[in-house]
């Protein structure tokens, strides 16, 4: 039941990243949509729940994209791994905390991906408009990741408690 | 002998460099035409199809039933442009049987793009740094990588990855992307590449030629992908540094990759000529 809402989660997720985003102005730039979600798993879920996830997530990600397949397979890893590193130390309900740690995981990526784009055609570098994308994404995940967590959060308790009762009936 | 903490450290490291190496060796073979991608696309891309179609009959409905004031003055117009077009129509016939005639007279072969095949956009890139789009045509309907994709409009790109039912384009805008083409009033040769932004770069332009803002860079042929006279973009801006055996030139494609929904898939021809329909 959790990994179908996680499936099903990931698939809308990329859905709206490829289909409904594209066509609208104000949301062009946006983040990848993924990202608040594979933090959700990194601070609240097992390592290994969560990792093959990630992996899987990236595998989807990788095939949809234009980068070389592993890109995010690798980002989405080490997102996670950071994430459960953080949240032994860190309060994981603050929602401080949550928008710094969506925005830094985005940086991330964007990071990743830049210099991916850069070591792969050295004599063009890095967009002209690199650091206006990035700022407008990092704003955006700052501003509505925890949202979009929080909103994972609410139905994952739902799911616990419906197994819980379940398994009570039973 | 080490301590925990050491080892991880050690650990952590042998794995950021395995990634580092792992990635480099796959990225030099960044589109394989096997692999667990192939089926992410095949679970996904239906789904894509299904939201971009109801989401265009959503417009449809809305442009013909909701805006109907504004289309009985857009009719009036339309009426005008088409009276216009009319005569161009009749201007451009006479060209072509002109056109025609001289060109039976060289005994030029005639390559007529028959098989070519028409797909709907179906997703794009889920990042903004690669400029790829998904197409609801793959392998049974004979599409194979490699393939030139067009539209009315102009080059669209080439086939990356095919599946079953859906291939990716690669779109001219994106970095990796190299077309061979060359300016039509000077006959200027270069390659197109993604430059970000929405637009391409010119490169390896030999100074020596005159390029200006506004002339129309079509493709050259010499790739073997594309055919010869498709219509690239024009010109948008031209730099000529004090130093140097080549110009800057920037190049405004001529589709608006924003607003992409139908394409044209090419067979794959190794010979060069001009597209005829």
């Amino acid at each position: 039941m959790t990994y179908v809402f996680y499936c099903v989660v990931c698939l809308l997720m990329v859905l709206v990243k490829t289909t409904l985003v594209p066509g609208q102005v104000v949301f062009e730039t946006f983040y990848d949509l993924l990202i608040p979600f594979i933090v959700y798993l990194g601070l609240n879920r097992r390592r290994r729940e969560g990792i093959p996830l990630a992996l899987f997530f990236g595998l989807v990600m990788d095939s949809l994209s234009g980068g070389a397949p592993g890109l995010y397979v690798s980002i989405y890893f080490w997102i996670i791994m950071a994430m459960g590193g953080l949240s032994q130390y860190l309060h994981a309900g603050n929602w401080v905390f949550t928008s710094l740690a969506i925005g830094s995981a985005v940086a991330f990526e964007i990071v990743v991906l830049l210099f991916y784009v850069a070591a792969a055609n050295p004599d063009m570098g890095i967009p002209s408009n690199a650091s206006q994308i990035a700022f407008i994404q990092i704003a955006w995940a700052m501003l509505t990741g925890p949202l979009l967590m929080y909103f994972i959060g609410a139905v994952q308790r739902r799911i616990d408690a419906m197994r819980r009762e379940a398994a009570e009936v039973n | 002998m080490f301590s925990r903490k050491s080892a991880m450290i050690v650990g952590l490291l042998i794995l950021v460099a395995a990634n580092i190496i792992a990635l480099s060796i796959i990225g030099k073979k960044p589109y394989p035409s096997y692999g667990l991608g192939r089926i992410a696309i095949t679970c996904v891309a239906p789904f894509q199809r299904l939201i971009v179609r109801t989401t265009k009959g959503m417009k449809d409905i809305w442009h013909h039933y909701f805006f109907l004031v504004s289309v009985a003055h857009e009719n009036d117009q339309l009426r005008k442009e088409l009276q216009l077009a009319r005569q161009e129509s009749i201007t451009c016939r006479e060209i072509r049987l002109a056109n025609q005639r001289l060109r039976n007279l060289l005994a030029l072969s005639k390559k007529v793009a028959d098989n070519s095949l028409a797909a709907e956009v179906v997703g794009k890139d889920p990042s903004p740094w690669f400029k790829t789009v998904l197409v609801d045509k793959g392998g049974r309907d004979g599409v194979v990588k490699g393939m030139p994709v067009i539209s009315p409009a102009g080059v669209v790109g080439v086939i990356i990855q095919v599946t079953g039912g859906f291939s990716k384009v690669m779109l001219i805008t994106d970095p990796n992307s190299a077309v061979d083409a060359l300016v039509q009033a000077t006959r200027a040769r270069g390659i197109i590449k993604g430059g970000g932004e929405g637009m391409c770069l010119f490169k390896y332009v030999l100074r020596k030629h005159d390029i200006r803002e506004g002339q129309i860079v079509v493709t050259s042929g010499m790739d073997g992908v594309f055919p010869k006279g498709l219509l690239v973009g024009k010109v948008n801006s031209v730099i000529k540094k004090p130093a140097g055996i080549f110009q800057q030139v920037s190049v405004e494609p001529a589709v608006d990759f924003e607003k992409l929904e139908e394409v044209i898939i090419l067979p794959v021809s190794r010979q060069q000529g001009d597209v005829r329909k």
